[in-house]
């Protein structure tokens, strides 16, 4: 376990938040590899903000724990100086400018780079003086990442960055993120929320998928795509078998579709049809999975 | 961290500074030409010994009555303008566009930042109510001095050093209510209801008048009594001073209070003469229509029926004044001032529980 926690620059425990009644997140346990970039996707309410907040130290949970950066999240200056984090608005101070950020920041945290945060700002063209509220969506993101970044955090935890960007502004976002990756050298480690697949898969080497407020899958993408298939064979009843988990099924009167984890990366039954399948459909299929037994679960109570 | 406090709070200070700017331009001139009008009428009504009709002079011609009143409810109203304009956006501002999110993942933990924050806004408050009560008191001077009513209600909220410890009340007040429910409109909404409800209708009426045992003072029913107001008599030692009149009783000699609705059936005048409708009744209960029924003096309450009080004084009845006498005023400033100081404590700990504890 402890050597786990040194690996892993995140390590929950069946971290749960409750919300009076309501579980916003419930028994998430994921790791996360120090250095790698994370994504972090699920339907809208699954839970990811909620997530990225305890990680953050901003709410307390209500069950389990969660070992970040080998603390345990904390209000404390000491736990939030290695982490960047950006909320899901990009909020901002609208009527201070770019430059007044940076100084807050300066002033505000006891390690802390004015200077590459000014550079990266003005490599990008974007004007310092103004104020924030006036600056574009995607300036103001970029505004906002070079603030995260400026704390040289050896966390960065970013709450659906792009999400209310235009393509383009997102493509340029996700570079400037994949640059300030690479220019730390595997010491920073990112874990970034998201419902736009084709945006993560450009950047991100680890998947975490959430739904319904419970963890469904956390692993490297490249095994995930080696162990996730797609088997198609004649109808069939019984399908169940050791050597893969069913993720969905699709029956027709001829055909069963099945999209599988394999168990160890082999399949003994020959009379399928094995066929790759992609990121995308694989956290749909997690997506769907969780609708179906949430959907069965209440059909089961409203007949009881 | 006060880098960051300046920079938000900046724009309210500099507010305040014109305001205060604008205040004092106006009141240091008419102050020093009032008072010195004052001590000039004091010394020409001395030889012509027309002294107690000063008031009326000077208020109708030098200050208007009614400016009196614009200065004194406008300094009454300084430390809710500040609750509701300083207190509850401090929080709110920051909960409805997020911000907190920001700063709160700065490398300063909440608890600083919230303390910085309460230091500036709480002594930026306490420095502009003391600036503006402070040149109220000194403008006020001859006010106090010719109407001898600065220890009133509404003069003694105005003056001294009590808007001090209001507008810190006021302001944390705010900020709690901002903190609390997060939402702009109706955290107003609360703070005001609830800073009226304390300083404007409870402290004053409920509270102050009980600091101190009131001190107690018998008179003729029917002298020349001031109803609502201060009685003239020569005798009494409320007629030169400005003391907080508490209460107004008709009590018999035993000290039992008169009930207006069934008094000494003797004393009823059963044909109350034509166009005599009774006072209205306020918190003080006694009213007197002296010498309205050829040299009877008469008097009803709340529709009751109509008194003779020239009757009721040979039975031993006799108007019972409970007062604080005009020394106590710097007491009554103390003690409320401290009081308010005290009642602070509960909205700015209940701040940095909603902040610490609740979730962002």
């Amino acid at each position: 376990m402890s050597q786990k926690t040194a690996t892993n620059a995140i390590q929950t425990n069946g971290l749960g938040k409750r919300y009076r009644s309501f579980w916003a997140l419930k028994d998430c346990t994921i790791s996360v590899p120090k250095g790698s970039v994370s994504a972090l996707v699920g339907p809208n309410g699954a839970g990811k903000s909620t997530l990225l907040k305890l990680l953050v130290g901003l709410s307390s949970p209500s069950a389990g724990s969660a070992n970040v950066l080998s603390k345990s999240p904390s209000q404390s200056s000491a736990y939030i100086a290695e982490i960047g984090y950006l909320a899901q608005e990009i909020p901002m101070y609208s009527s201070l400018s770019a430059k007044e950020h940076i100084a807050m920041g300066q002033h505000l945290n006891s390690n802390w780079d004015s200077v590459l945060a000014t550079k990266r700002l003005n490599e990008l063209s974007i004007p310092l003086g103004r104020p924030v509220g006036k600056l574009s969506g995607g300036q103001r993101a970029q505004v906002a990442l070079g603030l995260a970044l400026a704390k040289k955090p050896n966390l960065l935890l970013l709450d659906e960055p792009v999400a209310a960007l235009d393509p383009l502004a997102r493509v340029d976002f996700l570079k400037s993120l994949a640059h300030a990756v690479t220019d730390a050298e595997g010491e920073l480690t990112v874990v970034m929320s998201s419902h736009l697949l084709a945006d993560l898969e450009r950047v991100c080497d680890h998947l975490i998928i959430l739904a319904s407020g419970e963890t469904q899958l956390c692993d490297d993408i490249d095994r995930v795509l080696k162990s996730h298939k797609l088997l198609v064979g004649k109808h069939q009843d019984s399908v169940n078998s050791d050597d893969y988990t069913i993720i969905q099924q699709t029956d027709t009167t001829k055909e069963t579709t099945l999209l599988v984890r394999l168990n160890n990366n082999k399949l003994n039954d020959p009379s399928w049809h094995v066929r790759d399948v992609d990121i995308e459909e694989i956290v749909l299929a997690y997506m769907g999975q969780k609708r179906n037994v949430a959907n069965a679960l209440a059909a089961k109570g409203g007949a009881r | 961290m006060n880098w960051l406090a300046w920079r938000q709070h900046r724009k309210q200070f500099m507010v305040a500074g014109i305001f205060l700017i604008i205040f004092a331009s106006f009141m240091i001139p008419t102050g020093l030409n009032f008072w010195h009008t004052y001590q000039h009428a004091l010394i020409t009504c001395k030889t012509t010994d027309t002294c107690n009709q000063l008031p009326g002079e000077l208020l109708q011609s030098n200050i208007d009555g009614l400016l009196l009143h614009l200065v004194q409810a406008a300094i009454m109203f300084l430390p809710i303008l500040l609750g509701l304009f300083w207190g509850v956006p401090l929080m709110t501002k920051e909960y409805t566009a997020g911000t907190n999110k920001l700063v709160w993942t700065q490398g300063i933990s909440r608890r600083k930042w919230l303390s910085v924050k309460l230091v500036w806004v709480l002594v930026g408050a306490a420095i502009t109510a003391g600036a503006f009560a402070g040149l109220h008191t000194w403008w006020a001077r001859t006010g106090n001095a010719l109407n001898l009513d600065r220890f009133g209600s509404v003069a003694f909220s105005s003056q001294g050093i009590v808007p001090v410890a209001y507008a810190i009340f006021a302001v944390a007040l705010g900020i709690m209510f901002g903190a609390w429910f997060k939402r702009t409109m109706v955290a107003l909404g609360v703070t005001v209801i609830v800073l009226i409800a304390i300083m404007l209708v409870i402290v004053p009426n409920f509270i102050r008048p009980q600091y101190e045992t009131p001190v107690s003072y018998k008179m003729s029913l029917t002298g020349n009594v001031k109803i609502n107001g201060v009685p003239t008599n020569a005798d009494n030692p409320l007629s030169n001073s400005a003391a907080l009149v508490v209460s107004q009783t008709t009590v018999s000699s035993q000290n039992q209070p008169l009930d207006w609705a069934n008094p000494p059936k003797q004393c009823i005048v059963t044909t109350p003469p034509q166009g005599f409708g009774g006072i209205p009744g306020g918190h003080t209960k006694a009213v007197a229509a002296p010498g309205t029924n050829g040299g009877e003096a008469l008097a009803s309450q709340n529709g009751g029926p109509t008194i003779n009080l020239n009757c009721l004084q040979s039975m031993g009845y006799q108007m019972q004044i409970k007062y604080q006498p005009s020394y106590r005023y710097w007491d009554f400033q103390r003690i409320e001032a401290g009081l308010y100081l005290a009642l602070s404590i509960i909205p700015i700990g209940v701040t940095y529980w909603l902040v610490l504890k609740r979730d962002a």
